[in-house]
């Protein structure tokens, strides 16, 4: 979980790469190590199946590797599958949701066959595991998986209206997988299936269709370069695409935003920590065990999730200089990142901010965010005590913002700078907490919370 | 008299509706209900979604027989993996007489998991609806089939999303939904007010969120503050930029939900606080936390949270609750992984009795549990000692309002022919639309047809009659 969650934020690494790993292992065909899949397993699994896409697998190969796995075996239990003498020692629990999940298969049109023939024979077809270990203790966390004869379905199955040939489970499954992916409701289910997962809770009829279409069009289904064609696409850019963040999404981007250094991440300065043991999001620990972890629509539904987001923010972590493992004082410097060509004035410094970490184009960075950050960064103070210092409780409106006065404070304030540069030690570190608090301002507002195409 | 009883009921509204919808609470309503748990007047539907669907007939085994061909030897007998026993007379005899309860629904006998003390302990005392065949989805599909659950859809696709039927009923009601799990499940999300037959439309207004009654404030500055820490002008800062920002985003943004979940807890927070201050949390449900307990952290929260709720019912206008619970997906080993949930949810220290025996008498009576899984199971056990995916399950209702009794065919005799077949499963006839439309009907009147738009065309056991499932 931290070796993940560590890779995926390194600097000089390549978050996409991890983010798409996340979905194949806890989302599309998803282990869970509270579940008894051991850390061997996880790891063994993890790394084939980023190999598998490394080396531009065929996504049917990808699945097939996931399917094959040792933690696949221990989390679906088909480990101790056996086949001896026509009849199926077995569970049908990964023979569904190879199908189900894997591919988005469920048989509609021939529910019967696909219950009483493919569903049975992929069972029989799952047979004859055993585990062995390189790295673990014991037999029973062991990554590696022998593909045996011994207590394996001895003749080609039918499945999906083929004959599925092969010696071991190894071979039918990736034969199957190899049928599977050009079967009618895959094309049709599974391109949605991922872009609705990665990066899109709102997809219509017609960009459904789209996916389905390019999906169709690959003769070699590649899980990444249909990514890539998707995230150059109109569909990806389009304003109606919404999505809304997951905890560990909003984490994610948060760190990687604040955090400069390997070393700041290795102190988890982002705080990372709040993920796991507050959000209780942990990877490969899924909400949903094999249904997938904790998804975009169910953490932006959840108002509880935002009250510990929001009391995060409030507790206003950025804007004090912390001690690190070591208990020497860590004091942020945003020299190292803010652009000093703006010679750090609030008003460019406030959009880059709001860049960084909301990155909409300043769609939503209206005269209010605008009013409230800049306040925070010129006065260490909130905008109120700035506007109304004898009535602070009295709320500044985006009716008084928009008249003389208030647009006259905008502008001034805008051109006011940053003393980033201060020869004064005490007055930079009090002017990086106050970059720190207005990034904690940021990250409280809703627009935080989702992304739209643009 | 009538009058008065309306004006009551529109003033009730008035303050848990200015609640949820933005008008704010009449000045000094804040700390005016420090007076311990509301009475509970009206019914209350809690609705417990056991995820993974669980199987119901090793809840309910039919009573064991020595009799080869007949439906008690052979059902054991395909079932004796599940049941941890091997395949003998004795063996499974003595599993039946020690794991399981007696119980009886005039000419159907069966038994009920003994670890399920309280449940038989309900069930004897009449309190228990056992509706059986219940047919929700089709396609084993988990993801599907809850999806269709909740929503109360059976049309529903892979790619079919909406209100939920919880959120229905609210609307008929003309009240609110509370949802006690983290993230508010789909069986309480509202239909647009102004299309509520459109099962497609989502509006969450009505739905309370309280996934932890006793944190639900927003935090914000002590009323003593001077203001000098960063942390304090943040507090103050935010707090005005949401209550401005907000009248400037259209309902329809992506934006706008989080601007509710802020208003929401901001204005629930304070009132719920101050009511909870005088209701102490009881002993049986703090014993729920306690490291000898069976009851996992987040059953153990969202009884809590149930409690909590109905002592603030009248605050929060509520007529429902969602809840759920995990693990109910068992393809091995079924005997040691179902029965600890099993103890859990229905045990003499699980989570339910530990409510049931907390609440005061007038929320007990008024409050009814609906509990159930997205699917049934397979008739026999598979080769890894669980069961595998099927179609019909059972409906558990509880409550003192509940007229107690089997409800549909427990053990279809049909289903003695089909043992042997491969993947045989046990038979949704039952369609959620007339069984959880039976009890809308309970929670308010008249409001089947809203809640399942669908029912006409819903399949129902011939015969079966489900409108006496509840005491007159």
């Amino acid at each position: 979980m931290l070796t993940w969650s560590m890779a995926a934020r390194v600097r000089g690494g390549n978050p996409f790469r991890h983010r798409i790993g996340y979905y194949e292992t806890n989302f599309h065909l998803a282990v869970n190590h509270e579940r008894g899949v051991s850390n061997y397993q996880l790891v063994r699994y993890y790394d084939d199946v980023m190999a598998a896409l490394a080396r531009g697998d065929g996504y049917d190969a990808v699945i097939a590797t996931s399917a094959l796995s040792a933690a696949i075996g221990q989390q679906y239990g088909h480990r101790n599958n056996r086949y001896y003498d026509g009849e199926c020692y077995c569970n049908e629990d990964f023979a569904r949701e190879f199908h189900q999940l894997g591919f988005g298969v469920l048989g509609s049109g021939d529910t019967f066959y696909h219950e009483h023939v493919s569903i049975k024979n992929t069972a029989a077809a799952l047979t004859g595991m055993t585990f062995t270990s390189s790295q673990a203790d014991n037999d029973w966390e062991a990554e590696n998986v022998v593909f045996g004869t011994d207590g394996h379905v001895p003749f080609p199955v039918p499945i999906l209206h083929h004959m599925i040939s092969g010696a071991n489970a190894s071979e039918k499954m990736t034969k199957l997988a190899h049928y599977e992916i050009t079967e009618r409701e895959s094309l049709a289910n599974l391109p949605v299936m991922i872009i609705q997962s990665i990066a899109d809770d709102s997809i219509s009829a017609t960009e459904a269709a789209a996916l389905r279409q390019a999906w169709r069009s690959m003769a070699k289904k590649d899980l990444l370069r249909f990514l890539r064609a998707y995230a150059i696409s109109s569909l990806f850019h389009s304003p109606q695409r919404v999505k809304q963040l997951t905890s560990l999404e909003r984490y994610m981007i948060i760190a990687n935003r604040f955090a400069d250094t390997n070393l700041e991440q290795y102190y988890d300065v982002p705080e990372m920590w709040r993920l796991y043991y507050e959000e209780e999001v942990q990877p490969f620990a899924p909400w949903h065990d094999v249904f997938g972890h904790q998804n975009g629509p169910e953490a932006a539904a959840s108002a509880e999730l935002f009250r510990k987001h929001y009391l995060r923010a409030t507790n206003a972590n950025f804007a004090y200089s912390v001690e690190d493992f070591n208990g020497r004082p860590r004091a942020k410097d945003w020299r190292a990142s803010m652009p000093g060509g703006k010679a750090y004035y609030i008003g460019a410094s406030a959009e880059w901010l709001w860049e960084r970490f909301v990155a909409d184009g300043l769609k939503n960075f209206g005269p209010l965010e605008r009013a409230h950050v800049y306040a925070l960064l010129g006065y260490g103070r909130d905008l109120a005590t700035v506007l109304h210092p004898h009535f602070p409780d009295t709320p500044v409106t985006l009716a008084e913002l928009g008249q003389g006065a208030g647009k006259a404070w905008l502008t001034k304030i805008a051109t006011l700078r940053l003393p980033l540069e201060s020869k004064d030690a005490t007055i930079r570190e009090h002017t990086n907490d106050r970059i720190g608090a207005a990034v904690d301002f940021i990250i409280a507002t809703p627009f935080m919370l989702a992304e739209e195409g643009r | 008299m009538e009058h008065q009883a309306s004006r009551r009921r529109f003033l009730r509204h008035s303050v848990a509706l200015a609640t949820l919808l933005g008008n704010g609470l009449p000045l000094g309503m804040r700390n005016a209900h420090a007076d311990g748990f509301a009475a509970l007047n009206h019914p209350f539907l809690a609705n417990i979604m056991l995820n993974g669907g669980p199987d119901m007939r090793h809840l309910l085994m039919p009573p064991f027989s020595s009799i080869e061909g007949s439906y008690g030897r052979e059902f054991w007998r395909i079932r004796a993996t599940a049941q941890g026993v091997s395949d003998t007379v004795d063996a499974l005899n003595t599993r039946w007489t020690e794991a399981y309860l007696p119980a009886a629904s005039g000419a159907t006998e069966f038994g009920i998991l003994a670890r399920a003390s309280w449940l038989h302990e309900m069930w004897n005392a009449g309190k228990v609806a056992l509706v059986c065949g219940v047919l929700s989805d089709t396609s084993r599909d988990h993801d599907l089939a809850i999806r269709t659950m909740e929503m109360g859809n059976r049309r529903a696709d892979k790619f079919s999303f909406g209100s939920g039927w919880g959120g229905r009923l609210a609307l008929a009601a003309d009240a609110n939904v509370v949802a006690l799990t983290t993230s508010p499940r789909r069986f309480s999300f509202g239909p647009d007010p102004n299309a509520p037959l459109n099962l497609t439309k989502i509006d969450n207004r009505r739905l309370v969120p309280a996934a932890n009654m006793r944190e639900i404030a927003l935090a914000d500055a002590a009323p003593d503050s001077d203001y000098s820490s960063i942390s304090d002008k943040l507090k103050r800062g935010l707090k005005q930029y949401y209550a401005e920002r907000r009248a400037t985003v259209r309902r329809s943004s992506v934006y706008f939900q989080y601007f509710e979940h802020e208003r929401k807890l901001r204005e629930l927070g304070a009132v719920i606080d101050a009511r909870l201050a005088t209701v102490a949390i009881p002993p049986a449900i703090a014993a729920l936390f306690e490291e000898n307990s069976t009851v996992g952290y987040d059953l153990g929260l969202q009884t809590r949270n149930l409690y909590d709720a109905l002592a603030c019912n009248d605050l929060l206008d509520i007529r429902v609750a969602s809840m759920d619970d995990n693990g109910w997906d068992t393809h091995n080993n079924q005997r040691d992984e179902f029965e600890p949930n099993i103890e859990s949810l229905f045990g003499a220290r699980g989570a339910l009795a530990a409510l049931y025996t907390s609440l005061p008498s007038d929320a007990r009576a008024n409050t009814a549990f609906l509990i159930g899984g997205e699917f049934g199971r397979q008739l026999a056990a598979n080769g890894g000692g669980g069961t595998d995916h099927g179609e019909g399950t059972v409906s558990i209702l509880i409550g003192d309002a509940v007229q107690g009794g089997v409800y549909g065919t427990m053990f279809p005799a049909a289903e003695l022919t089909r043992f042997g077949e491969d993947s045989a499963q046990i038979e949704g006839v039952n369609a959620i639309d007339h069984v959880f439309g039976r009890v809308a009907e309970w929670v308010m009147p008249g409001s089947k047809a809203q809640v399942f738009p669908d029912f006409g065309s819903a399949p129902l056991e011939e015969g079966l009659d489900l409108s006496g499932m509840f005491n007159a």
